[in-house]
């Protein structure tokens, strides 16, 4: 094998050697700092990127928790509201009925008591009236003029008659 | 037709006759693919950390993704302590790998097919663990030949085993990378001569070349990937002795 020459011993080792040695200095003094540079700051730049974003994480759950608490606080507001108009609506609408109610009585009781007024009135009318025209139909009847007495006792009993007759 | 040696590829030429205080240092293909994997590799990380940009390219990412997995390979293996030998480690892949990658390229060479250059860093590897081992445990880095829990009759016995399993890592080390290349390249070279020879059939081995291309691409990954893990290992082993 070709490989096996020995000539070629001495020229290769001392090319491997210097070769190896040049790019190891370069490495070892340029490259590897750059990459590794960049590998480090790129660390460094997540680490903060994830500590800021941890900070605001942070801030929005106060936020959050701030607003939820308005929210909560608002509701309770509302609620609060809404019962009392609820309940003052209510009270309006009982005071409304029972004074309706009120009313009503009063307008019956009134209209009952103008019936009785004009009942008696009518009753009264009726009687005087039954009065003389009994009277005037018995002085026909009988030709002669009746007492005081039996112009009453007749007027009397035409009355009953008629109040029967009513019902 | 006319034969010729499939390995015939993996012949080097010297194109450039150097002698350093009589050493021969001369340049060939397989230097000249190290220069370029050389220039090649610091220019794509340049092009990678260009703007430093924090919602990365898709350059900046692969390469990002590759420093991060060889620093947890590091890690994994070597445990914190090792971080001191990543850019070592990092160098190894990204050399291995752009060896192994740039091999595949037509009339381009594979660095890493010659047992030499792979012998090389396997023997690199084995020097830095022991040292790493005796500048961390001293003298007691020996136990490491002496498994735990171990009956005390089978030590002589199984020292020699644990010295020679020691001295064979750097031979299977160098041995898988160099074999998986030459083995790899020298099918290639095989199917593509027979896909220029068989006239009216060539068109088959064509079809594997392709497939086998796809196939060495992968491998090129998984060498590399293979060297540099088993180094972790052996340097972690040193840094712990387990």
């Amino acid at each position: 094998m070709p490989q096996f020459d020995l000539h070629f011993l001495t020229p290769l080792t001392f090319w491997s050697m210097v070769s190896f040695t040049i790019l190891m200095v370069i490495l070892y003094k340029y490259a590897l700092p750059a990459i590794t540079g960049i590998l480090d700051a790129r660390q460094e730049k997540i680490k903060g990127d994830i500590d800021q974003a941890e900070k605001l994480r942070e801030d929005a759950d106060k936020i959050l928790a701030e607003y939820q608490e308005k929210l909560r606080y608002a509701f309770q507001k509302y609620e609060e509201v809404v019962n009392d108009a609820v309940k003052k609506a209510e009270e309006i609408h009982q005071k409304k009925i029972e004074e309706t109610q009120a009313e009503k009585e009063k307008i019956l009781s009134d209209a009952r008591k103008t019936i009785e007024f004009e009942k008696e009135k009518a009753l009264i009318e009726i009687r005087t009236h039954v009065v003389s025209l009994t009277i005037a139909a018995t002085e026909k009847l009988t030709r002669k003029t009746l007492t005081a007495a039996d112009s009453t006792r007749l007027a009397e009993e035409s009355i009953e008659d008629v109040i029967k007759t009513m019902g | 037709m006319k034969q010729h040696n499939p390995l015939e590829h993996f012949e080097l030429h010297p194109l450039i006759e150097i002698k350093l205080l009589g050493i021969d240092i001369s340049v060939n293909k397989a230097v000249i693919m190290m220069w370029i994997v050389c220039i090649l590799i610091p220019c794509i990380f340049m092009l990678a950390a260009r703007g430093r940009r924090m919602i990365p390219t898709r350059l900046q990412s692969l390469t990002e993704i590759s420093i991060e997995f060889l620093r947890n390979m590091a890690v994994d293996n070597m445990g914190k302590k090792g971080l001191k030998f990543f850019p070592f480690i990092a160098t190894l892949f990204f050399f291995i790998l752009f060896c192994n990658l740039l091999g595949i390229i037509p009339g381009s060479y594979t660095v890493t097919s010659q047992i030499i250059v792979t012998a090389f860093f396997a023997i690199i590897v084995f020097i830095i663990s022991q040292i790493v081992g005796f500048a961390i445990h001293g003298i007691g880095y020996l136990r490491i030949f002496v498994p735990s829990g171990v009956p005390k009759f089978i030590i002589p016995i199984i020292v020699p085993i644990e010295i020679v399993s020691m001295m064979a890592r750097p031979l299977s080390l160098s041995v898988r990378l160099f074999a998986n290349m030459t083995a790899g390249h020298t099918i290639l070279i095989v199917l593509f001569s027979l896909a220029i020879g068989l006239k009216y059939i060539g068109f088959l081995p064509f079809f594997f070349t392709v497939a086998l291309t796809g196939l060495e691409i992968f491998i090129a990954f998984i060498q590399a990937y293979i060297f540099t893990i088993l180094t972790c290992v052996y340097i972690g082993e040193a840094i712990e002795m387990h």
